[in-house]
């Protein structure tokens, strides 16, 4: 049984607090609890079920019925001079012209959880081509899973107009997480797989590959229409 | 591009512009979902919670204070109501004593050598304290200063807790007989 002092200790390594080598008694235990540590990092996120989204949505609803009654007596009290200041305030902070910088703006977040909630949001945003690419080249550098998944999902409302089969297939190439190659090859339904069969068939024999993913890309194969039938 | 940050979220909500709370949700759900889902380790109350959470958010919006952070605001809602489950629960079943019913000897099949499911059952036979701590240090990725300030507690004693949580889930995988994750 280790003392608290040791368990300090313990976490000064593990969270990286402390960068020269631990004792090497500790040296095993520091290293496998580092292990488990990014790995719950890296745990896929499951989704809000549709259900959950409805029930929300039923909620807003109800929500705003209810605001529609309150809204003329508080719409009172705030003065002409008061809105319009307020409504200058607000075009000076979100100056709808200004250029959006997706890429700037994700690199600039610290945890992954501020950027999942960031790529989230912009599911509700109508991106333009140049955010599209954006959007693609951080689905290329990004490292952690769950972000990339949710990248996917979001480049799946994209398809096929702009982004193609073989963007998807560079990114299954370099994606060794099932998870992040299950979302690759939803992505890729929408999209005209022909030019990339052979590459996507090759694939499928990647030693180490799971059956899952092999399954998929099997059924996608034979959904797709060979290229002489387009 | 330029996102409205949660604060000015809340602010919106306070004056009657209830699609901040939309974006609000649509921020934080799938989050906020894996949480619950770690904590209680049941899909259908991690759904419940998730919806409990926004329905609070905005019957309180009124008592936010703008001038702080929303997502501690948030994070302590949502530890509120995951007590007020586990004291309904408490009242069928207790989870610790569920837990204990669970072998920490369980060795996996092949089809289980996978890094994440080994990982989820593992966490799954932890107690709900340190499966709290520890989702909310790795998931949520709150500060220990945070998590501190949320449970009354020292930082030190955070970070022991963490400690703990992960020799156990290590304690937990080295049994089962898998030699590394």
């Amino acid at each position: 049984m280790k003392t608290e002092q040791e368990l300090l200790k313990i976490m000064d390594h593990v969270d990286g607090y402390v960068m020269k080598e631990a004792e090497s008694d500790l040296k095993e235990e520091i290293k496998s609890l580092k292990q488990c540590a990014s790995g719950i990092k890296d745990l896929p996120y499951e989704k809000v079920s549709e259900k959950t989204d409805e029930r929300f949505q039923k909620f807003m609803e109800s929500i705003s019925d209810t605001s529609k009654t309150n809204t003329s007596r508080g719409l009172r009290t705030i003065s002409i001079i008061t809105a319009f200041a307020a409504g200058l305030a607000l075009l000076l902070i979100f100056n709808p012209f200004q250029n959006k910088e997706i890429l700037a703006d994700f690199n600039a977040m610290k945890s992954n959880p501020d950027k999942l909630s960031f790529v989230y949001e912009l599911t509700l945003e109508k991106l333009s081509e140049g955010e599209i690419e954006e959007v693609k080249l951080l689905l290329a550098n990004e490292e952690n899973p769950n972000i990339k998944v949710a990248l996917l999902d979001l480049l799946e409302n994209y398809t096929p107009d702009h982004v193609k089969s073989e963007e998807l297939f560079l990114n299954l190439n370099r994606s060794s997480t099932p998870s992040v190659q299950m979302a690759m090859l939803n992505a890729m339904e929408a999209t005209d797989i022909s030019d990339i069969r052979s590459d996507l068939d090759a694939f499928r024999n990647t030693v180490g590959l799971e059956e899952t993913v092999k399954n998929r890309i099997l059924q996608l194969l034979n959904n797709a229409k060979p290229k002489n039938l387009k | 591009m330029l996102l409205e940050n949660d604060e000015i979220l809340m602010q919106g909500l306070q004056e009657g512009n209830n699609a901040c709370l939309g974006k609000l949700y649509e921020r934080y759900k799938t989050i906020l979902l894996n949480y619950f889902i770690n904590v209680t380790q049941d899909r259908d109350a991690a759904n419940d919670l998730l919806m409990e959470v926004f329905e609070r958010i905005y019957k309180y919006r009124g008592g936010f204070d703008a001038s702080r952070k929303f997502k501690p605001w948030m994070y302590q809602m949502s530890n509120n109501l995951l007590h007020d489950y586990r004291n309904k629960l408490s009242k069928h079943k207790s989870l610790e004593n569920s837990k204990e019913e669970i072998s920490y000897q369980q060795s996996y099949t092949f089809q289980q050598i996978d890094r994440g499911i080994i990982l989820k059952d593992a966490m799954g036979r932890l107690s709900e304290t340190e499966r709290k701590v520890i989702s909310m240090y790795y998931l949520l990725e709150i500060p220990y200063s945070e998590i501190a300030q949320i449970e009354g507690v020292s930082v030190n004693s955070i970070r022991i807790r963490v400690c703990r949580a992960l020799k156990n889930l290590n304690a937990i995988i080295t049994n089962s007989g898998i030699k590394e994750l």
